[in-house]
């Protein structure tokens, strides 16, 4: 999963903080004072993240209404699980406190730890 | 010439050697300067090759006598190419080296950076907009059911811990963790990783830096654990890696990585004695004059005309 681009974040945290389902130009009506951007550049960014399954939409009136498919925590959840799991190159501009130890190794030094602490505490 | 030959040489012994004299195994017991002498080791051999590219395109004689003379060498030099072909090959290998390798280098160290600053904004948006800050711990606790402690170092520093994490640690554990976390900030452990991994990018093929790298990045984490285990106590940080190694979702792991974290936690629970003042004087000796040694080979020529009197003052002209 790849975390948002700079204009995606900017527009994902537009439709979380609306919990109702949003139309572009409203994103922009709510972008302008902060950020002015062209409609079509808001439009094509809404339009790459419901292909990239972020956003749904439905049709209302003539107008699309879009809605995060994610909440903002269920997608924290979701990048936080991939970027500490993942082999890509995110584990790079972090340090996770972590050894790769499977289940055999756990219960040994498990054991070990424990028997150290006896010896240090008597 | 000459120079050329030495400083390529000394290059060559380097790539061969020093994983050798590194990985030698006393590295674990004073990390510290293992990180040093890897940085050391990839130091020299890139400065050997920088200088002897450089040897070829200045007449040695001409640095001493400042730029003018070294802008004078640099005429005769382009002027000389065009008389003898074999010249023109020495000025070509010279810019390829020195240029060459400098230009690769700068190259794949801006994109790197760029690349990680990018990642790292991204990250902070992404994870850490729910992320409530905790004075008392000096780090962010972040609302996750999967037990993580991490740190995300760069312009703002911090250290991350999951509510799973908080939950399964012990008090002593948790100082631990954030022992270590705190030393890899402290201690900018993130450069000389980020150093080697650039290195290792830009030049896939030299076994020292891919050495180097891998290197780098385990003997970092075993300092910051050196640290926790003198700020708390070195059972408790291994009792915390065991922990949180075993809240992990289970997946495959590899027998290397499996034999690394094991090692990483039985080193915790019975240490080595540190390295003797002997061998750390010897080791930080060994550092030092890998790096200085190409920068003596290259100024040798002058610094032996200087000797001998023959070398001609700046303003009377370099001939």
């Amino acid at each position: 999963m790849r975390p948002f681009g700079d204009l995606e974040a900017v527009v994902m945290d537009v439709l979380w903080r609306r919990a109702a389902a949003t139309t572009v130009r409203e994103v922009l009506a709510e972008l302008t004072p902060s950020r002015p951007l062209a409609y079509t550049t808001v439009m094509t960014v809404m339009d790459n993240l419901h292909r990239k399954g972020a956003l749904s939409r439905e049709m209302e009136g003539r107008a699309w209404r879009y809605r995060a498919t994610r909440s903002r925590a269920e997608h924290s959840a979701a990048m936080l699980q991939d970027v500490l799991s993942a082999a890509g190159d995110r584990d790079e501009v972090l340090m996770h406190f972590v050894a790769d130890l499977d289940a055999d190794a756990v219960a040994s030094l498990r054991t070990a730890v424990e028997a150290a602490r006896q010896a240090q505490s008597s | 010439m000459t120079t050329t030959v030495a400083l390529l040489g000394f290059a060559t012994a380097l790539v061969v050697l020093a994983p050798r004299a590194i990985g030698a195994g006393w590295a674990d017991r004073s990390p510290r300067l293992a990180v040093a002498a890897w940085q050391a080791a990839s130091a020299g051999v890139l400065a050997s090759v920088v200088l002897a590219g450089l040897a070829l395109l200045v007449p040695a004689g001409a640095v001493a006598g400042g730029l003018a003379s070294i802008l004078d060498a640099c005429a005769a030099t382009i002027a000389a190419v065009y008389r003898s072909p074999g010249q023109l090959a020495a000025v070509l290998a010279g810019v390829v080296l020195s240029g060459g390798v400098s230009l690769r280098l700068g190259w794949v160290a801006a994109r790197s950076r760029l690349r990680d600053q990018r990642e790292r904004r991204r990250l902070r948006a992404g994870i850490l907009t729910g992320a409530r800050p905790e004075q008392s711990l000096g780090a962010v606790v972040l609302e996750s059911d999967h037990a993580a402690a991490f740190c995300l170092p760069g312009r703002r520093r911090t250290v991350v811990v999951t509510t799973a994490a908080l939950d399964t640690l012990s008090a002593d554990e948790l100082a631990a963790v954030l022992a270590h976390e705190r030393c890899h900030l402290r201690g900018r452990h993130h450069l000389a990783v980020g150093a080697a991994r650039v290195l290792d990018r830009a030049f896939p093929r030299v076994p020292l830096f891919s050495r180097g790298r891998a290197e780098t990045e385990r003997l970092v984490e075993l300092l910051a654990d050196d640290a926790a285990a003198r700020q708390v106590n070195r059972v408790e940080v291994a009792s915390a890696l065991v922990t949180l190694a075993d809240m992990r979702a289970p997946a495959p792991t590899l027998a290397a990585a499996q034999g690394a974290g094991v090692h990483r936690v039985t080193r915790l629970l019975r240490p080595a004695a540190p390295l003797g003042a002997v061998q750390r004087i010897v080791a930080a000796t060994a550092t030092v004059l890998v790096v200085a040694g190409p920068v003596a080979l290259a100024a040798w020529p002058l610094a032996s005309a200087v000797a001998s009197g023959l070398c001609v003052l700046p303003g009377t002209g370099w001939v």
